[in-house]
């Protein structure tokens, strides 16, 4: 690559969209023609003409159907794998031919990577506006947590928009790069917490002498401010149905869902907000009061979630918090005072926000972009693969070749054999994941081994599984006799067709089906047994701590469970239980407690002792 | 037995123990050097790819004092270390110590995650804390453990070659144990961990 060609960098958000290059030795972000640095990630269809960005997103209200906004959620992925909360989007989505989410537009169907295309596009276009000449050439982010096929088809959006992806490059190790440009010759161990409106990652580096390299990453695609809005759109809905409007259609949904962003971010600042919504209908505006607590009571159970990842990272990076010099917040939710209190809690120190939030993995994609191209040097950035990498071996179990967070680029080679005389391939499954069983991990895809027909455990090929820079694997088998190699094509896992994927979820569990419901009465009595068992000891147990009505309306529910224990009604069974579960709460609330208190008063005496 | 001589790969002696600052030091400058993302051109990137993997590749093994230990002994060798090695007789009773309290943890854990509803979870909070506690007190005892072999070696740095590389086997085994011992106790601790959040 000559020194001089322009690679771009764009930060391909879910809500939003920034672009900048290397301009003079400096990475800067570009503003559009509006002055806007931010573009809405969000597309909009009318007729022939597709509008993208700004002029888009005010579509999203008067044009809910045609409005195409959070694709980044879909990208890469197979509709069946949604969970039913994920598909609640203002416009329509299906499985297309292949089992891929699809967006529905009128007759039309668009892949989200059709979808990124356009912002990417017009991303592309706002650079060459301010070069005045024309770019090809791109590094774009994408959450760290990202697997193969949703990184493969970013970088097909890439394409499609007209660019050649250079590198895709992990959003908390771009925000790394924004906030260590200026601290080289430090050595010092960070965290990243990015919390962004659809994803979470939680990425540590360790940076020493221009040199980024990452211990560990951990994270959830799917989980975000935009949870925390929807959340808060749905309270909305409730008192506005209160208030006895229940017909909610698609606009005015779309409009709570904006409102309810809006109060959000309102509440970052003010301890409580008003939220209107004028005519509703032709005779009635709506018009409500959020509060600061009651926002984080709905925001709690989503943000609090983000906890385990951030452990999950410290053990594998071999760290505790207290090895951390420093932890970064990135992405616009990071702004929320609470996630603000929950990451100093979780770290034992005050997050650092000198980097901007909705800015910085941008800048870390433009300095990337400048490696690259040679215009900034002396970088160097050791990236991880997120997620382990195996294969489906005998009995549904995953094989781990390439245990997650290794150094990238990395390789790992596998040797397969013919199992019976004569056979000539063999179907390997691969998979990405950490869960024990392959069925629960992602299924990457499945390729085909083609052996020299020969005698049994004659034949050899040696696989090699490479993952590159980007975080993509490549396969390549080679024939150990004659050594000849081959580029392996993958059947990439959302290629292979739905009804393919339907008939083998059938097969495995049609033989279960028989026996299924028996076995349920049977598990939910012993849960049963179980729960009436624990509330009788706790209750003599705590007989001094609780009061006799609470203790009286805990007898109720449990007569209740012994009374239904003894029929074989399934529902009325599971009622019980729940019942007398939930109405416990309070009382393992307690236990817990007095543990901890138990707990602290030990140490004091330790301290003391 | 692997066929990269991961200290030749890294330009450093061949030598029982480094500090981990020489150990960066070297892989830095390799890195700088080799990384895809500093070749002027598409033909230097493609091969910088593989030089990374190994780069990477035998600086894991080097950082790891226990399989650094396997590799120093297969390399002078030439032969392969069986996968499992025998206890050393000096630390079986330490050891043995560090894996009842691993076990204990084990059976806490299993209970917990066997527990359906919030009472019999939050009757089982006293133990929990309490297996918590015990791992990190193993995992201390680990950490002193591998810090007095670590100087060992350390001393042995001059002298490794003049007793015979038989000599390691015993320290290499018993590092090995203590790494596998702390991976097993991190795991529980994040486990308690994700238990105590629920």
């Amino acid at each position: 690559m000559s020194q001089n060609e322009v690679i771009i960098g764009i930060d391909l958000g879910t809500t939003n969209s920034l672009v900048g290059l290397v301009d003079t030795g400096f990475p800067v972000l570009i503003p559009d023609n509006q002055g806007n640095r931010l573009t809405p990630s969000v597309a909009s269809f009318h007729g022939e003409k597709a509008l993208v960005g700004w002029s888009a997103k005010r579509q999203r209200a008067v044009a809910p159907k045609k409005t195409f906004y959070s694709v980044k959620r879909f990208i890469g992925r197979r509709f069946s794998d949604l969970q039913s909360e994920e598909k609640e989007v203002g416009y329509d989505i299906s499985a297309g031919a292949t089992g891929k989410v699809t967006c529905l537009c009128g007759g039309q169907a668009y892949l989200p990577e059709n979808i990124s295309s356009l912002v990417l596009a017009h991303l592309k276009e706002v650079a060459e506006n301010y070069l005045h000449a024309p770019v090809t050439k791109a590094v774009i982010t994408v959450p760290a947590y990202f697997n193969d096929a949703q990184r493969t088809a970013t970088k097909d959006a890439g394409r499609l928009a007209g660019l050649t992806v250079e590198r895709i490059l992990n959003e908390p190790t771009a925000a790394a790069l924004a906030y260590g440009l200026d601290r080289k010759g430090e050595n010092i161990k960070v965290a990243v917490f990015d919390l962004g409106g659809g994803t979470f990652d939680l990425s540590i580096l360790e940076l020493r002498e221009g040199l980024f390299q990452v211990l560990a990453t951990n994270g959830n695609t799917r989980l975000g401010g935009d949870d925390i809005d929807m959340a808060v759109a749905s309270e909305l809905m409730r008192r506005l149905r209160a208030e006895g409007s229940t017909e909610v259609d698609a606009v005015l949904q779309a409009r709570i869902l904006e409102v309810a962003e809006e109060a959000k971010c309102r509440l970052s600042t003010e301890d409580e907000t008003s939220v209107e919504l004028p005519f509703v209908r032709p005779d009635f505006s709506f018009q409500t009061t959020l509060t600061v607590e009651e926002l984080n009571r709905l925001a709690k159970p989503i943000i609090d979630k983000t906890r385990v990842h951030c452990l999950r990272a410290l053990a594998d990076a071999k760290l505790g918090a207290k090895d951390l010099a420093e932890v970064i917040l990135v992405g616009r939710q990071t702004r929320m005072p609470m996630v603000r209190k929950l990451v100093t809690e979780i770290f034992q120190k005050e997050p650092n926000t000198s980097v901007n939030p909705d800015e910085a993995v941008a800048l870390g994609a433009v300095i990337q972009a400048g490696i690259l191209s040679g215009s900034l040097q002396n970088l160097v950035l050791l990236d991880v693969t997120p997620l382990s990498l195996g294969l489906e071996t005998f009995g549904g179990l995953m094989n781990v070749l390439i245990p997650r967070n290794t150094t990238i680029p990395t390789k790992a080679g596998e040797q397969f054999t013919n199992a019976v005389d004569g056979q000539t391939s063999m179907r390997i499954h691969l998979l990405q994941g950490e869960r024990e069983m392959a069925r629960d991990n992602w299924s990457l895809g499945l390729f085909d081994i083609e052996f020299n027909p020969e005698a049994r455990g004659l034949a050899r090929v040696g696989v090699q599984f490479e993952v590159d820079a980007n975080g993509i694997l490549h396969v390549l088998a080679r024939d150990l006799k004659t050594g000849t190699e081959k580029k392996v094509e993958m059947k990439s896992a959302v290629d292979v067709s739905s009804q393919e994927v339907e008939r083998m979820v059938a097969e495995s569990v049609e033989f279960a089906l028989d026996d299924m419901q028996e076995r349920r009465l049977v598990e939910l009595k012993l849960k049963g047994e179980r729960l009436l068992g624990i509330t009788h000891t706790t209750l003599e147990k705590m007989e001094g701590v609780l009061s006799s009505d609470e203790i009286g309306e805990v007898r109720v529910l449990l007569k209740r469970l012994e009374q239904t224990l003894n029929g074989s009604d399934e529902v009325f069974l599971k009622k019980a239980i729940k019942e007398l579960d939930d109405g416990t709460v309070f009382i393992a609330e307690k236990l817990m407690e007095i543990a901890l208190n138990q707990k602290h008063e030990q140490s004091k005496l330790y301290i003391s002792s | 037995m692997t066929k990269l001589d991961a200290f030749a790969l890294l330009g450093v002696k061949r030598q029982p123990w480094f500090d981990p600052g020489e150990l960066q030091e070297a892989h830095l400058a390799l890195c700088k050097q080799f990384h895809p993302d500093v070749q002027p051109d598409e033909f230097g990137r493609m091969q910088a790819g593989a030089a990374m993997a190994s780069i990477h590749e035998g600086y894991e093994i080097l950082k790891n004092p226990a399989s650094r230990l396997r590799h120093l002994i297969e390399l002078e060798t030439a032969q392969p270390l069986p996968k499992i090695e025998e206890i050393p007789q000096s630390q079986a009773a330490n050891l043995m110590d560090l894996a009842l309290a691993g076990a204990k943890v084990d059976e806490c854990l299993k209970n917990f995650s066997k527990s359906e509803s919030s009472l019999e979870k939050a009757s089982l909070m006293p133990e929990l804390l309490e297996a918590q506690d015990s791992v990190d007190a193993a995992r201390t005892k680990i950490g002193s453990l591998t810090e007095g072999v670590a100087k060992e070696l350390k001393e042995m740095n001059d002298q490794w070659l003049k007793m015979g590389v038989s000599h390691l086997r015993e320290f290499a085994a018993l590092l090995s144990y203590l790494r596998k011992m702390d991976e097993s106790l991190a795991r529980q601790k994040l486990r308690i961990q994700e238990a105590l959040l629920s």
